[in-house]
């Protein structure tokens, strides 16, 4: 009996630290779906009048300045669907901006102008 | 020893049972606190009901100054400012511009605006608006509702356009102001530039903002501040008014855009082609 009591203890040892193992496991899976920016940007959604002008900036620049140019110039010729300035060596194409073959169109988003990828 | 081997048994398994109940309460505990907040129509419900501690000088302060700006027919005013963006990496990054601000009642609006190496104009002339890039050369053109206040809630929604200090050129400020306020304080006396000012704190559940109001018969804005606090960042928004001119000699030229040689017209981002764009990105 002695036996069998210090094997149950064992095995209640086990399952413990491998209760803890999981739920640390389950908190790093977690964290990737707690910290994305869907999420952010939903705890964020305000429309106060005095609120908008800073809220909106926020919206744009989160969404976007991964991809802006001044921050990411190598990577948003290659990659981004939306610039906010145009990379060297574009062509002007009657309206469309041709850079290295992937052609944008420049379009207003407020008062600034930004190049939108154009898919085919 | 039958006995004793069902108690530890007993023991153990209550030991499992509150160990899995603990971990079960702490995951949902994380899920819980991750999902967004009510809904927005809530709090506004919410703040609603609340009965905002505003102090009788702060709210007379905004008051005088809401009617006076409620009273001018045309005004231009100068504004200088800086917004700061959250990057990705949670790192602020600052933007100046300054701006001059055309305002002819009850619905014309010209605003020329540059920031760094850019600098764009904007018109909306009661019924349409329009956005001309100066170095650019190119323009972009919408539809606009026919009076100032619908117009710049218009430009703000649809087109994520407003002029800087917009909260002020509404026909009645105050109550604009007043949306969602919990709490409004009168902070002394303050020089903005030279001249002596009414502060003014105000304080709703997102935004923490103050507002600086020159003392005497022109109780006008000399400076505003916006701190968003739904944020961990809290970003700020910050501008100084100058150069009021509350009789302006205004032409109806002013407002009235006029494509200039050789501009190439183009259109403004609709909401999905940017989700979309920015889908394409990922």
């Amino acid at each position: 009996m002695k036996n069998l009591s210090s094997l149950n203890l064992k095995k209640c040892a086990a399952f413990i630290v491998a209760f803890f193992l999981f739920v640390l496991g389950a908190e790093e899976i977690m964290a990737q779906y707690i910290h994305n920016d869907e999420i952010r940007r939903d705890v964020r959604g305000t429309a106060r009048r005095s609120a908008r002008r800073v809220e909106r900036r926020h919206d744009i620049i989160e969404g976007d300045v991964g991809y802006v140019a001044p921050v990411a110039a190598a990577a948003a010729v290659t990659t981004a669907a939306i610039l906010y300035s145009l990379p060297h060596g574009c062509i002007d194409r009657s309206g469309i901006y041709d850079c290295n073959g992937i052609r944008y169109r420049p379009q207003y988003q407020g008062a600034n102008l930004v190049y939108i990828q154009v898919n085919d | 020893m039958y006995h004793s081997n069902s108690k530890e048994n007993g023991t153990a398994r209550w030991l499992i049972f509150s160990l899995i109940l603990f971990g079960v309460l702490s995951i949902s505990w994380k899920i819980l606190s991750a999902l967004p907040e009510k809904p927005e129509t809530t709090i506004l419900l919410s703040t609603k009901n609340q009965t905002p501690k505003i102090d009788k000088q702060a709210d007379q302060i905004l008051k005088q100054m809401s009617d006076y700006l409620t009273s001018l027919d045309q005004f231009s005013y100068n504004s200088k400012g800086s917004f700061e963006e959250v990057l990705k990496d949670n790192k602020k990054h600052q933007t100046s511009y300054n701006s001059e601000v055309y305002v002819d009642r009850p619905n014309k609006l010209r605003v020329n605006a540059a920031s760094g190496e850019k600098a764009a104009s904007v018109y909306y002339d009661g019924s349409q608006f329009t956005v001309m890039g100066k170095k650019i050369n190119m323009y972009a053109q919408a539809s606009a509702p026919p009076t100032l206040d619908q117009a710049l809630d218009a430009a703000r929604d649809k087109l994520q356009l407003d002029p800087p200090g917009a909260d002020l050129i509404y026909t009645n400020p105050y109550t604009g102001l007043l949306e969602e306020i919990i709490e409004g304080k009168f902070k002394g006396d303050e020089k903005i530039n030279g001249i002596s000012c009414y502060r003014l704190a105000f304080k709703s559940k997102e935004v923490d903002w103050d507002i600086w109001i020159e003392k005497g018969d022109k109780p006008l804005p000399r400076k505003y501040e916006i701190i968003s606090k739904n944020m961990p960042e809290k970003p700020a928004f910050l501008v100084e008014f100058s150069d009021w001119n509350v009789k302006p000699t205004l032409n109806n030229e002013m407002f009235a855009f006029v494509p200039p040689a050789d501009s190439r017209k183009v259109d403004f981002v609709q909401a999905k082609e940017m989700k979309d764009a920015k889908k394409n990105s990922k």
